[in-house]
């Protein structure tokens, strides 16, 4: 596959596509959650990440609002790890959930602070590493309140 | 009127999650057990930059949630603001504060107050070069709240956010994207300062510890090249973020006095004064 390299970042066009997909798969599982009142927001940040890489994202939350945020990748089989912490480093997952290729985890947040989103997207163990070399995953991330 | 505090609203949304149909949706699902504490020290090169401002919608449920009913109806807007322009930079800057004006009339489930916010939404998008990508979503807006869909119309507002931003992205116009945003949290802001003022509490003033937000809103706007960076609305909304900013302290301080909200209710008002047209 062709990979285009600007300004030191690797793009893959295939990921770029596989992106929506990865949002898309997250908007089907959460329709439950709208029935039981969560706002989904249309907003969302999505990447590609190394197999076994890391993104953090800081991100506002108050107190007294539940929420989901939601994690998934097109590629099937991967090892999808989503935690929450706050602004000490401190882990606030309350719940997980899993459906297919979507990873869910609820937070009441104790604080209205920042709090830190840790993604991280493994390759099926076992899977051997293609051509390119450096193949990468894409990621999207939602949440929703309520 | 019942009296909530906050633990006994945690303790119910803890319960109301544990319904029977999520668990079919999502089949492994468990409560999860304490992890480990991340260093967050270690982690600068992998922050991620991009920043997802908070809807209003978010902010003003919470309100709901406190005891107190507040009277969102008194800031719902008799006018949307009058005349024409051509500067685009002033023009998204309105664009965003009428985007939160739709977030206060769908609070005060306000029929009129929602179509006629509906209708600038689309008269300023028309001015903006943006007439076909909002349409969609003002008759959405319309069509929800005919039927008092209410939580319809939030959906159908924080889409035309996002359609406006991309929109203005794609044409290059990164900067008015910006002014958008923080225009729409600007308005929220003072909307939400004046209903905590009139009935103060902690719970409520805690709602404002949000200084990385207001932080972000600065590095933003400082870093902007656009003609419109110098121009006198933007430079007050500079000037007010930065005071703001200092009056949201640190999150470690989570209630603000309630002296801070009232100034920074005057400071938002001040400014979303001069966006909006009379």
């Amino acid at each position: 596959m062709a990979c285009v390299v600007v300004a030191g970042l690797t793009i893959s066009p295939r990921a770029h596509a596989f992106m929506d997909e990865a949002h898309a798969a997250i908007m089907e599982a959460v329709a439950g959650h709208v029935e039981d009142g969560f706002t989904i927001r249309e907003e969302y940040w999505k990447g590609e990440l190394e197999s076994g890489g890391k993104k953090l994202i800081r991100h506002q939350l108050f107190r007294g609002n539940e929420y989901w945020f939601w994690l998934a990748t097109s590629l099937p089989g991967c090892e999808i790890k989503l935690e929450v912490y706050d602004a000490e480093g401190v882990p606030v997952t309350l719940e997980r959930a899993t459906n297919g290729t979507v990873r869910g985890v609820r937070v009441t947040p104790a604080q209205t602070a920042s709090y830190y989103i840790l993604v991280q997207i493994s390759r099926p163990s076992g899977e051997q590493s293609t051509n390119p070399p450096v193949q990468l995953i894409d990621w999207a991330l939602v949440y929703g309140y309520r | 009127m019942i009296d909530l505090s906050w633990r006994d609203l945690r303790r119910l949304t803890f319960g109301a999650v544990q319904v029977a149909g999520l668990a079919v949706l999502w089949p492994a699902r468990g409560q999860e057990a304490v992890g480990e504490r991340l260093v967050l020290e270690s982690f600068p090169a992998l922050m991620i930059e991009e920043v997802i401002v908070p809807d209003p919608g978010e902010l003003f449920s919470l309100m709901d949630k406190l005891p107190g009913q507040p009277n969102w109806d008194s800031w719902v807007r008799r006018d949307f603001g009058k005349g024409t322009m051509t500067d685009r930079t002033r023009l998204a800057l309105w664009f965003g504060t009428l985007i939160a004006d739709g977030f206060i009339a769908v609070q005060a489930e306000n029929v009129d107050g929602v179509n006629k916010a509906g209708r600038r939404i689309l008269e300023l998008a028309e001015s903006l070069s943006l007439r076909d990508a909002v349409l969609p979503h003002s008759r959405a807006i319309m069509d929800a709240c005919e039927a008092k869909d209410w939580p319809k119309v939030r959906r159908e507002l924080d889409r035309t956010h996002r359609t406006v931003r991309e929109q203005m992205e794609l044409m290059r116009d990164e900067d008015l994207a910006q002014y958008v945003s923080v225009a729409g949290w600007l308005r929220g802001t003072e909307v939400l300062t004046s209903l905590i003022v009139e009935s103060y509490s902690q719970d409520k003033a805690e709602i404002l510890n949000q200084p990385d937000l207001a932080e972000h809103f600065i590095e933003r706007l400082s870093e902007l090249e656009g003609e419109g960076k110098d121009s006198e609305p933007v430079q007050a909304v500079l000037a007010g973020l930065r005071t703001v900013r200092q009056l949201m302290g640190t999150s470690a301080e989570a209630s603000l006095s309630s002296e801070s909200v009232q100034q920074i209710h005057g400071i938002c008002a001040g400014i979303v004064n001069q966006i909006v047209p009379k």
